[in-house]
């Protein structure tokens, strides 16, 4: 049995914004500000129209190719071989996301709340939760993200009402201090981040309503983008752009800051429970993404018996990979942009160029 | 790593490796093998210090993104 789940068009919109807000905010701010400074949260704006533009395609695609996901539909506009082979890029790109994403979680724990806590026991209790989350199903992860993503959301404009006594705007100016450049470059940089909702072609096949594909996603990465933004603009005025980039988490560092009258202080362990709860959906929708991707690839009549190897593959590449925090950030900043952006944009593209050359679609009206 | 990994390979057979036999979905039970391998090779590959597909990638695409997202400088001449 392949995925039989079907999920809400609410749910479709909570789950891309989770995965669309989560993979940023832990991995993606301090790099931002550190390529884009001041104009990080303008880079932002870029992202988030680039994105929306990219989303365009994978809207038509899903229509074009009705009751097919991305893996699908390149078997069926590249061939049975070739198909396979571009096919099996997006799986294996949502096992690397993941990867690096429990890597980015599980290191901020460790380095912020559990210093004398080894690191694999903070990864692999993290990776058996989502495990049993990939296991579980679409539906089930639909309807969790229909409770976290609201509160994610709403806890961060709790955080920005209570973080304004320490924000001073004038930090955010001028604009534009050292040209376009910084900002041009920030924009594909934060777009190869909100890129990873990607997702999104394999839940137009499992939404009850697939035409809303397009209006699902504008509506996630609009309110992840706001989250994002916020985010960035909140740091860079609370602290100086000089000083984010050198930061672990900027969500994190904010939250520290909240004080009021001496009374409500060390509100950060809110945050992160909530952040850590979305960031383990995510993980988890990433893994049922690729166990459910490989399966089809194969030809398999069920995915999950895959969730659990693809969970340890993603265990054991996170404990070998990344030998210190350095090299896990190296990674981020430098090679992940380029492996996404040919993934998220240059596959996707050629697909659609390919369908339409080859005149390919599903048969469906 | 060892110890865990062994446990997880014992977990997997049991949760699913030995419901596949039974059914006799052979396929099923390649990929899972599959995997599980691959898995083995990482931990393998780490212990000798054999390059990994993270190493391939970081080789292949990071002097790219070295060249577009270098991080600007701000210091004011």
């Amino acid at each position: 049995m392949q995925e039989k789940g079907i999920i809400s068009t609410n749910q479709f919109i909570w789950m891309l914004f989770i995965i669309i807000t989560s993979v940023p905010n832990f991995l993606a701010p301090e790099f931002l500000i550190m390529i884009a400074g001041r104009d990080a949260w303008l880079s932002v704006i870029g992202g988030w129209f680039l994105d929306v533009l990219l989303a365009l395609i994978y809207a038509y695609m899903g229509i074009r190719f009705f009751g097919q996901n991305f893996v699908q539909y390149s078997i069926t506009i590249l061939g049975k071989y070739m198909g396979r082979i571009v096919g099996m890029l997006f799986p294996l790109f949502f096992l690397l996301v993941c990867t690096l994403l429990m890597s980015g979680l599980c290191q901020l724990i460790k380095a912020m709340f559990l210093p004398k806590t080894p690191y694999e026991i903070i990864l692999i209790s993290g990776f058996i939760l989502i495990g049993y989350a990939a296991r579980n199903g679409i539906e089930v992860n639909g309807r969790v993200a229909e409770i976290i993503g609201p509160v994610y959301l709403l806890s961060l404009v709790v955080l920005s009402l209570l973080l304004m006594p320490n924000v001073e705007i004038s930090r955010l100016k001028p604009q534009f201090d050292h040209g376009v450049y910084p900002f041009l470059i920030g924009s594909p940089f934060i777009l190869t981040f909100f890129g990873i909702c990607i997702m999104m072609a394999m839940f137009i096949p499992l939404c009850n309503r697939p035409e809303n594909g397009f209006l699902a996603k504008f509506t996630a990465v609009s309110m992840g983008a706001y989250m994002i933004g916020s985010i960035v603009v909140l740091s860079v005025a609370a602290f100086g752009f000089e000083q984010v980039q050198n930061m672990l988490n900027p969500g994190l560092m904010l939250s520290r800051l909240v004080n009021i009258g001496h009374f409500w202080e060390r509100v950060e362990i809110i945050w992160m429970v909530i952040a850590v709860g979305s960031g383990i959906l995510a993980s988890a929708v990433m893994i049922w993404a690729f166990s459910l991707g490989l399966s089809q690839i194969v030809g398999l009549s069920d995915y999950k018996p895959l969730v659990y190897p693809a969970v340890l593959i993603s265990v054991v590449n996170s404990l070998t990979s990344f030998d210190n925090n350095i090299e896990l950030a190296n990674f981020i900043h430098y090679t992940f942009p380029v492996i996404a952006v040919f993934v998220e944009a240059g596959l996707e593209i050629f697909l659609f160029v390919m369908a339409l050359v080859l005149n390919k679609h599903s048969g469906h009206s | 790593m060892l110890t865990f990994l062994i446990l997880a390979v014992i977990f997997i057979f049991l949760t699913d490796g030995a419901a596949l036999v039974k059914k006799k979905q052979w396929r099923e039970l390649s990929t899972l093998g599959l995997l599980i391998g691959i898995a083995i090779f990482l931990v393998i590959a780490n212990r000798f210090e054999i390059p990994t597909p993270v190493d391939g990638l970081q080789t292949l695409f990071r002097p790219v993104g070295e060249v577009i997202f270098e991080p600007h400088d701000y210091r004011y001449n």
